[in-house]
């Protein structure tokens, strides 16, 4: 097999396997739909780039999140302003599709309104604070997230901390 | 001798910087808890945040066609390469064309004058092209700080590159409009419209990229404040 023909497999598979990963990742830096996708276009071209210079001593999963949080870092620092806009989760998309099963209407709704909730709070988080949350939310370790981050995991630990107690405010005042 | 002032306590002083030097060093979760404060039963906060991990992973996603963005994605990796290619080409296309012009013999300064200046001004556009491309294209496999700090890097070329193509709408346009004007007095037709619209192009260029100008200096300013 050649190599371009490898890395379009491998390509697909990495992105196959970690495209909910990066869609909620996206989810907690950027509300605008139409941003969402651009983003994650501009992940999947960045990590199709890297594909060559990917060696095995780093986990697929800690490479594919480092990439999308880089991306997203340099995405808030730029548009600071447009970052903290919210939109419902219910607007994101009408062929969402759900792959838990089905719920109630009453929990649904109870659901939703949750994760709209939740999402929304995220936002409003520091830069620092909203990297290792919605790491530790996909359920990241801290040795995990210290990787994606490239910081020490106690530093992990600290910012972590501190970033669910100002979520649990945030979640209570919104 | 008071012993907080003793001379001896100050061998013991760590000066930190940084919050985060601070908090490398410290472990804040292992500090004693402040007694005024009452504590949060720790079972019903982990019970919050097993339901909002719960949560956050049901997000509902769209799902994506991974063959249809395969294809987009080595689609604008084959763009952004050809688009490099054809400026370098299109520079030594016209450089060529000037000194072959030249070496043949051609009576056509004018012409000659026109390609081999603007084939300099190419020279300088694609040298920028390069180095905003290669930016651009570099792996961006560090921590995210680095990733900021490349991203304000690349900015700057960017922000050099459209300088620089706003000076030289100031320095073309007259020698433009001085190769449009004797082109016309030799075949002996009017310069007039040749010159509007010359004129034109070179208003509407100016006004796009300074429209670029400052979105990118207003984005290099949020970039350096986040650091």
């Amino acid at each position: 097999m050649n190599p371009s023909s490898n890395y379009q497999k491998i390509f697909t598979e990495w992105m196959t396997e970690y495209e909910r990963l990066l869609r909620h990742i996206i989810t907690g830096f950027e509300a605008k739909p139409a941003i969402q996708d651009e983003l994650f276009q501009e992940i999947a071209l960045n990590i199709w780039r890297a594909l060559p210079s990917f060696r095995q001593d780093s986990a697929v999963k800690t490479f594919v999140a480092r990439i999308a949080h880089n991306i997203l870092a340099t995405h808030v620092a730029k548009a600071v302003k447009s970052v903290k806009a919210d939109q419902d989760i219910d607007e994101i998309s009408q062929d969402a599709e759900l792959d838990q099963s089905q719920p109630t209407p009453y929990q649904s709704l109870d659901k939703q309104q949750r994760q709209t909730r939740l999402a929304k709070s995220i936002r409003q988080l520091k830069l620092e604070q909203q990297q290792v949350i919605t790491l530790a939310l996909e359920g990241m370790s801290y040795q995990e997230i210290a990787d994606v981050l490239v910081i020490t995991t106690n530093l992990v630990g600290v910012r972590l901390q501190r970033a669910k107690a100002a979520l649990m405010k945030l979640m209570e005042a919104v | 001798m008071n012993k907080d002032e003793s001379p001896l306590n100050e061998k013991g002083k760590v000066t930190l910087q940084t919050q985060s030097q601070a908090e490398s060093l410290l472990d804040v979760t292992t500090l004693p808890k402040n007694s005024n404060i009452e504590p949060r039963d720790t079972s019903v906060l982990d019970e919050q945040w097993a339901e909002m991990t719960q949560d956050w992973q049901s997000q509902p996603t769209t799902k994506t066609d991974i063959a249809k963005l395969l294809k987009q994605t080595k689609q604008r990796t084959v763009w952004a390469k050809l688009s490099l290619a054809v400026d370098i080409i299109a520079t030594l296309a016209i450089l060529g064309v000037a000194i072959f012009m030249w070496m043949s013999g051609s009576q056509d300064k004018l012409t000659i004058i026109y390609l081999g200046i603007s084939g300099v001004l190419s020279v300088v556009f694609v040298f920028y092209v390069i180095k905003i491309r290669l930016s651009a294209w570099k792996v961006n496999c560090g921590s995210p700080d680095k990733a900021i700090k490349h991203a304000i890097a690349a900015g700057q070329s960017s922000l050099s590159y459209i300088k620089l193509l706003k000076l030289s709408c100031f320095v073309i346009c007259p020698f433009a409009n001085w190769y449009v004007f004797t082109m016309a007095q030799q075949t002996e037709k009017p310069a007039v419209l040749g010159l509007v619209l010359t004129n034109a192009m070179f208003v509407t260029v100016w006004f796009i990229t300074h429209k670029f100008y400052k979105k990118r200096v207003e984005e290099l300013k949020r970039l350096k404040s986040s650091l």
